[in-house]
C-alpha cells in the first residue's frame, strides 16, 4: 500500500511538472513540432544530460542495454511520432491534458487505449514479442 | 487551449524531470516508461498480478515454463531431471526489484491525472474546455473531423509506442539517458515523424 501511495505521489509530481513545462498544452506541442520553439526539446535534452551520470552510477556491472534497432523500433517510432503530432498528446501527457480540463483529450485517451489493446492482440496473434528496449 | 500557466524555463523543467525519474527508480528499481503502465493496466488486474508474482518467484516460474513446454511439445515431465537449484543459483547481479502490480500502474496513471488537476488549479487555468484546440478547427474545417483526428492520433500513438517498446518517457527520457542506441534512433524517428506530420497538417495556411 505504501508503494501505491508513493507511486501516486510520483504520478502527481510528474503530471504537475509536465503541465508546468508545457508538454500538456496542445499549442506548445504543436509549436514544438512546427519548429517555432526549442524550449520543450531543450528541456528534454537537459534532463537527459542530468540523468546520464545517475544512470551510469546505478548501472549494474553486467546489465544489458539494448542497442538493437529492429523494424519494430522504426515502424513503431514513426507511428508514435505521427500520432503524437496529430493529437498533441502521448500516453503520459494525455492524462495531464484531461486533468487540466481539456475534454477533447478524452478522444485521444480512447484512441490510446484502442491502440494499446490492438498491439496486445497483434502481439498475441501476428507479431510475437521480442525483448523490450526500455523499461522492464 | 489558452492556459494561463507561466511555463517553466527549460533548465527548471529539466531538473524537475530528472528528479522525478530518479524518484521513480528509487521507488521501483525500474526505469521510467509510461506507455508500459497503460499496457499493464489494460491487461487486467488478475493477469498482471499473477504474471508479476510468477516473475518474482523463480521456482514457480520454472514450474510454469516446464508446464508450458510440456503442453507445447507433449514431453513427459517426470522423465526430465529435476532442476538442481544449488548447482545453478541465480546470477549474483540479478537486481532485487519489488513487485509492480496492477494497482501500482493504476496509481501512476491516476497520479498523472491529478497532477494536471493540481497544476491547472493552482495556475487558475483549470476551466473545462469541450471543443478541440482552435488550430484543429481552423485547419480541418470542422469539429467532427477534429475529434476523429484526435482519436486517430491516439490510436497511432498507443500502438506505435508499444510496438517501438517505449514512448517519449521510456525512449526519449530514460532510454537516451541510459545511452541506448535503440532509444536514440526511436527518439530521432518519432521527432522526425512528428515534425513532418505537423508541417503537413498544421503548417499550411488555412
Amino acid at each position: 500500500m505504501n508503494r501505491v501511495i508513493a507511486l501516486c505521489l510520483f504520478g502527481i509530481g510528474f503530471g504537475f511538472i509536465l503541465h508546468r513545462i508545457g508538454f500538456g498544452n496542445v499549442q506548445e506541442v504543436q509549436r514544438m513540432f512546427l519548429l517555432q520553439t526549442a524550449r520543450l526539446p531543450l528541456t528534454l535534452c537537459l534532463a537527459i544530460g542530468l540523468l546520464i551520470p545517475f544512470y551510469r552510477f546505478i548501472r549494474e556491472k553486467r546489465e544489458q542495454i539494448s542497442h538493437r534497432i529492429t523494424w519494430r523500433t522504426v515502424v513503431g517510432a514513426l507511428l508514435f511520432g505521427t500520432g503524437w503530432a496529430l493529437s498533441a498528446a502521448c500516453p503520459g501527457t494525455v492524462l495531464v491534458q484531461i486533468g487540466a480540463g481539456y475534454i477533447p483529450g478524452c478522444a485521444v485517451l480512447l484512441g490510446i487505449i484502442c491502440g494499446v489493446l490492438l498491439h496486445q492482440q497483434a502481439q498475441r496473434h501476428w507479431i510475437p514479442d521480442e525483448t523490450a528496449s526500455c523499461g522492464d | 487551449m489558452n492556459d494561463s500557466v507561466q511555463y517553466w524555463p527549460a533548465w527548471a523543467g529539466a531538473v524537475g524531470l530528472a528528479a522525478l525519474s530518479i524518484s521513480y527508480y528509487a521507488i521501483t528499481k525500474r526505469y521510467l516508461g509510461l506507455s508500459k503502465s497503460f499496457d499493464r493496466v489494460l491487461r487486467g488486474q488478475r493477469a498482471e498480478d499473477s504474471a508479476a508474482r510468477l516473475l518474482a518467484n523463480q521456482a514457480e516460474l520454472d514450474a510454469a515454463l516446464l508446464r508450458a513446454t510440456q503442453e507445447e511439445f507433449g514431453l513427459d515431465i517426470s522423465s526430465l531431471p529435476a532442476p538442481n537449484v544449488e548447482a545453478d543459483p541465480p546470477p549474483p547481479h540479478t537486481p532485487q526489484r519489488p513487485l509492480l502490480t496492477w494497482s501500482h500502474h493504476v496509481a501512476i496513471l491516476v497520479g498523472l491525472l491529478l497532477g494536471g488537476v493540481l497544476s491547472a488549479g493552482i495556475s487558475g487555468g483549470g476551466q473545462l474546455r469541450f471543443v478541440p484546440d482552435p488550430a484543429y478547427v481552423r485547419q480541418l474545417g470542422g469539429s467532427g473531423i477534429s475529434w476523429a483526428l484526435l482519436f486517430l492520433g491516439g490510436v497511432l500513438a498507443g500502438f506505435g509506442a508499444r510496438l517501438a517498446g517505449g514512448c517519449s518517457s521510456g525512449h526519449g527520457l530514460t532510454g537516451c539517458s541510459r545511452l541506448s542506441r535503440t532509444s536514440f534512433a526511436a527518439t530521432a524517428l518519432f521527432f522526425g515523424a512528428g515534425i513532418l506530420t505537423s508541417q503537413l497538417v498544421f503548417g499550411r495556411s488555412p
